[in-house]
């Protein structure tokens, strides 16, 4: 009986912190199934069907273009950030010596510091190399600047590979490139789900770099799209909160249904 | 896992393919770079003439590119790098803060059409025209009449002392009188500005015009204008969010005939006017300082377009200004935001637009407090004192010393 | 296994690229940090360390440093606190559980951009769905962010309401990882929950717990977007984290030396904290 009681006390307080996390999703939803002129609580649904708000922002394809940019830029970046990192890590883990601990400070640290803080000089030196605007100029400082993380969660991991592995392969007569490539790697399948999921996340969502790098409308990113929508000139609350709503829903439902592959592949590589 | 790698990159190389594929561009013809700032219906309008003129001009495409409202900061980017747009809109700042960077255009035919009003603001101190006004923006106050009826206020305010009556009859009435829109900055300093012109340089009482223009201004005396907005607050004449709400705020306040007055430029009317079109929202003029004064508006430069004048495509950026400085299509930005047009050779036909030049024509037009009596680079100085002076970070005393010190830097 | 030093070839495309994107816009940085540049002039001097002596006496940057340090520290404590607590809920199995896990992983995957300007229609004065309920209750609507302290809490607390799912998943796993036999001999000896819980579970949660931590510091110390959907600041100056400050020093005040001054100071400290760490965490780890 006291078993079944915490049972149920258990269910019901899962319940009240996943409906506490749900509600900011349920505002953005009711604030964009509303017309403009609506001014009853945000708590409230509507009582009307009003889809002017998604027709509005889809109207005209930028949506659909911008996702589009968004994913082959994650896609490219994300590439980038698993293989160099992953490349990156293997020496730093296997040797021990001064330059190692050297490589891992200086990822540990870039991986703090506010990006913001170069941002200025980095303009510049992106402009001096015909970056700005390009495709290649956001993938590189995309996979730039979630490289750290990257190198960081590989090294750790393949540290914890035994070292036995790579002798016996060594022994075989391969050198350090085919060790690599046909020993490390295959273990590296939940550590890189796990970079996969913390950087690529990151890279879709990423606002700041976007907004200095990516000027071309033709080019802009789904946050850029979104923030336009919040510009402080206009008052289309609703339709915002609409684009903001088909902005994350391809994530969402991309997570929901790999959901599985996420949880498991986050904890099995980001804490080894 | 390899599969998966290389399964990746696969992706990633199709991808890119497919978009450098699309990219190809004919070679022969010449692209303009278009840089706007505006957004909404004045962009729409540019919109059209760019078609327009993309298709009677087959060898020059001009590319229309958006920043929203990160606009000015990446302009200043672009400055730092000295790589801007072949053409871009100046929003207010052709002469402050675009000016070296533009192509002189008196020599254009239709240079002699432009207004004096607005010809002034976009010339600078050597005498060049660096900019193509599209309008003239006349600013005020704006007022929500149903409400000031609402709550006995029989006529528009013309001075402060009538003002502060009226404000305090629509506090009892139970409606907010002024909306301030504190999380932005640029709008608390724009209640700051307008005040600063009528307690300070408008006035026959109190006239201090000559003095903050040749630098010889006492600062401490621009602690009136601090204490002044800070009394609106202490009794209550703002909204309780005064800190903290957004331009969105003071537009649903005024469109649920909430709010009476806020100190915002003529885009508010628009934006009201979708969230409720009965809103019975206008422009009125800024009230004079003591009951002798009379009211005033303020004008000035809204929408413009500059050439670079390290542009590559000069010559192709200077036929699309001539060709967007064409009557029609001048008139055809000015009525996306209900403006009068700059030019004397267009035709208003507009009644809105016709009723804005009747209230001109009877009163005193001033140019912005920031931009006729500051030197450059003091509109952010003074967005730093409005926040920092209303959120009660600095006193009414400390505020003024922060202009005197900033004022003489930039000054010199 | 001994190895050559050639294996270092395979570290060279990543600290390439590091350098060039990071470490010569440093350099950089640090030359323009020693002028009085406004940012898009083509013209500046030379002031020597004057930026830097400002920034020690300039009461809003040192602000916008204690508040990006409060908030990075707090949403730390509080990611750690409730996505452990989440996880022990959640490391039971009952009907319906995949779903609430996902529902509260969710938010993860959303912009901070986005989530803050959805927060702005919560915690908005007028109109506010927060205000909606408090007046319900028949209170006066409170203008949430309009205390500078307030707001930098509720930057702290929605941070952690959107990012606590990452901290919990971490955590689910870890707890998945300590082997069923570990609680059974203290429980012979008939050891309370608590005393399982720090005796067994938190140690054995060593990695996660690092794991969380080095994450959302990098998270809190980088905060951005969140503020400036939320209060962009204000009121006042009161909310400024340094990111922001760094933006609006350069973009705003027209002081693009004093904002790279401040951009390299945060990049050394940072660098030689994050550093002194590593050096005192990798010794117990070895």
């Amino acid at each position: 009986m006291r078993r079944h009681l915490t049972k149920y006390l258990r269910i019901a307080a899962a319940a009240a912190i996943a409906a506490f996390h749900f509600i900011p999703i349920y505002i953005l939803l009711m604030v964009s199934f509303k017309k403009g002129s609506d001014f009853s609580s945000r708590w409230c649904p509507p009582s009307y069907l009003y889809l002017d708000n998604y027709i509005e922002v889809l109207k005209d394809g930028d949506l659909i273009k911008a996702f589009g940019n968004t994913v082959l830029i994650t896609v490219c970046a994300a590439f980038l950030v698993l293989f160099l990192g992953a490349i990156c890590a293997y020496p730093i883990a296997r040797i021990r010596s001064r330059l190692s601990s050297l490589i891992t400070n200086i990822v540990l640290a870039v991986m703090m510091i506010p990006s913001l803080s170069v941002i200025v000089p980095l303009y510049t030196n992106m402009l001096g190399l015909g970056a700005v605007n390009t495709y290649w100029g956001i993938i590189l400082i995309l996979a730039t600047y979630n490289l750290p993380m990257s190198v960081f969660l590989f090294s750790n991991f393949i540290r914890n590979i035994p070292d036995e592995l790579d002798e016996a392969a060594a022994i075989d007569g391969c050198r350090d490139f085919r060790i690599f490539f046909s020993v490390i790697m295959p273990q590296l399948q939940p550590v890189i789900a796990s970079v996969l999921i913390l950087t690529g996340i990151k890279i879709w969502n990423d606002y700041k770099y976007a907004l200095y790098f990516l000027q071309d409308n033709d080019m802009e990113t789904i946050t850029l799209f979104i923030s336009k929508f919040f510009s402080d000139f206009s008052v289309e609350l609703n339709e915002a909160a609409a684009a903001a709503f088909l902005a994350i829903l391809p994530v969402c439902l991309l997570f929901l249904f790999l959901q599985k592959y996420f949880i498991t592949g986050l904890s099995e590589g980001s804490i080894k | 896992m390899k599969k998966i790698l290389a399964s990746i990159a696969l992706i990633a190389l199709a991808l890119a393919a497919v978009y450098a594929g699309g990219a190809g561009e004919d070679s022969n013809v010449q692209t303009l770079e278009f840089a706007i700032k505006e957004t909404g219906s004045t962009l729409e309008a540019y919109e059209a003439i760019v078609e327009a003129f993309n298709e009677a001009n087959p060898d020059i495409k001009v590319e229309i590119v958006s920043y929203g409202k990160d606009y000015q900061a990446l302009m200043k980017t672009k400055m730092a790098a000295n790589d801007l747009p072949d053409l871009f809109t100046t929003h207010g700042w052709a002469v402050a803060l675009y000016g070296d960077y533009l192509y002189p255009l008196n020599e254009r035919n239709w240079a002699e059409h432009l207004l004096p009003e607005i010809r002034s603001t976009v010339t600078d101190y050597d005498g060049s025209i660096v900019a193509l006004p599209m309008d003239i923006d006349i600013t005020g106050l704006i007022c929500n009449d149903d409400v000031l009826a609402a709550s006995g206020v029989e006529s528009r305010p013309e001075n402060l002392p009538e003002f502060l009556a009226a404000c305090e009859k629509i506090k009892a009435a139970g409606y907010t009188p002024i909306h301030i829109a504190g999380k932005d900055s640029s709008d608390v300093a724009g209640l700051f500005s307008r005040l600063s012109l009528s307690i300070l340089t408008m006035s026959e009482k109190q006239n201090y015009a000559q003095e903050l223009l040749d630098g010889t201004f006492d600062w401490t005396k621009y602690d009136e204008v601090g204490s002044f907005v800070l009394s609106l607050v202490e009794n209550g004449y703002t909204n309780v969010d005064y800190l903290t709400a957004d331009k969105s705020g003071t537009y649903r306040g005024l469109a649920q005939n909430k709010v009476a007055f806020a100190f915002q430029s003529n885009l508010t009317m628009a934006e009201v006017k979708k969230l409720n079109p009965d809103a019975n929202v206008s422009m009125m003029e800024i009230p004079g300082y003591s009951a002798d004064d009379s009211s005033f508006l303020i004008s000035g430069e809204r929408d413009a377009v500059g050439v670079w004048k390290d542009s590559e495509n000069l010559e192709a950026a200077l036929v699309f200004i001539d060709y967007l400085a064409q009557p029609e299509n001048v008139l055809l930005v000015a009525e996306a935001y209900s403006l009068p047009p700059s030019m004397d050779n267009a035709e208003v036909t507009d009644p809105g637009i016709l009723s804005i030049l009747g209230q001109i024509d009877g009163s005193t037009v001033t140019n912005h407090f920031d931009r006729q009596y500051l030197p450059d680079g003091m509109w952010n100085t003074l967005k730093v004192y409005s926040t920092s002076v209303l959120s009660g970070e600095s006193t009414v005393s400390e505020g003024s010393e922060l202009m005197r010190t900033e004022y003489e830097r930039l000054k010199n | 296994m001994k190895r050559s030093r050639s294996l270092y070839m395979m570290s060279i495309p990543a600290v390439a690229l590091i350098t060039v994107f990071v470490f010569i816009p440093l350099v950089s940085g640090i030359r323009i940090s020693l002028t009085d540049w406004n940012g898009f002039s083509q013209s500046w001097s030379y002031v020597g360390f004057k930026n830097y002596l400002n920034l020690f006496t300039d009461s809003r940057i040192v602000h916008a440093i204690k508040n990006t340090f409060y908030v990075g520290l707090g949403d730390t404590m509080l990611q750690n606190i409730f996505g452990l607590a989440y996880a022990l809920l959640l490391n039971h199995s009952f009907r319906g559980r995949s779903v609430i896990r996902a529902i509260i992983y969710l938010p993860v995957m959303v912009s901070s951009l986005i989530m803050g300007y959805i927060w702005f229609f919560i915690v908005q004065y007028d109109n506010g769905a927060l205000n909606d309920i408090i007046m319900l209750f028949g209170h006066d609507p409170v203008d949430w962010l309009g205390s500078g302290t307030r707001a930098v809490n509720f930057i702290m607390v929605i941070t952690s309401m959107q990012f606590v799912g990452q901290a919990m998943v971490i955590y689910l796993a870890g707890l998945q990882g300590i082997p069923k036999e570990m609680y059974e001999a203290p429980m012979i000896d008939g050891a309370g929950t608590m005393q399982t819980f720090f005796r067994i579970t938190l140690p054995m949660l060593r990695a996660s717990i690092l794991t969380n931590v080095i994450l959302k510091l990098i998270g809190g110390l980088q905060m951005y977007d969140l503020v400036v959907a939320l209060t962009n600041g204000g009121p006042g100056f009161s909310s400024h984290t340094i990111s922001t400050m760094i933006n609006y020093l350069y973009f705003d005040a027209q002081n693009a030396g004093y904002s790279a001054a401040l951009g390299v100071f945060l990049f050394i400290i940072i660098m030689v904290s994050t550093i002194t760490v590593n050096k005192i965490i990798g010794r117990d780890d070895k």
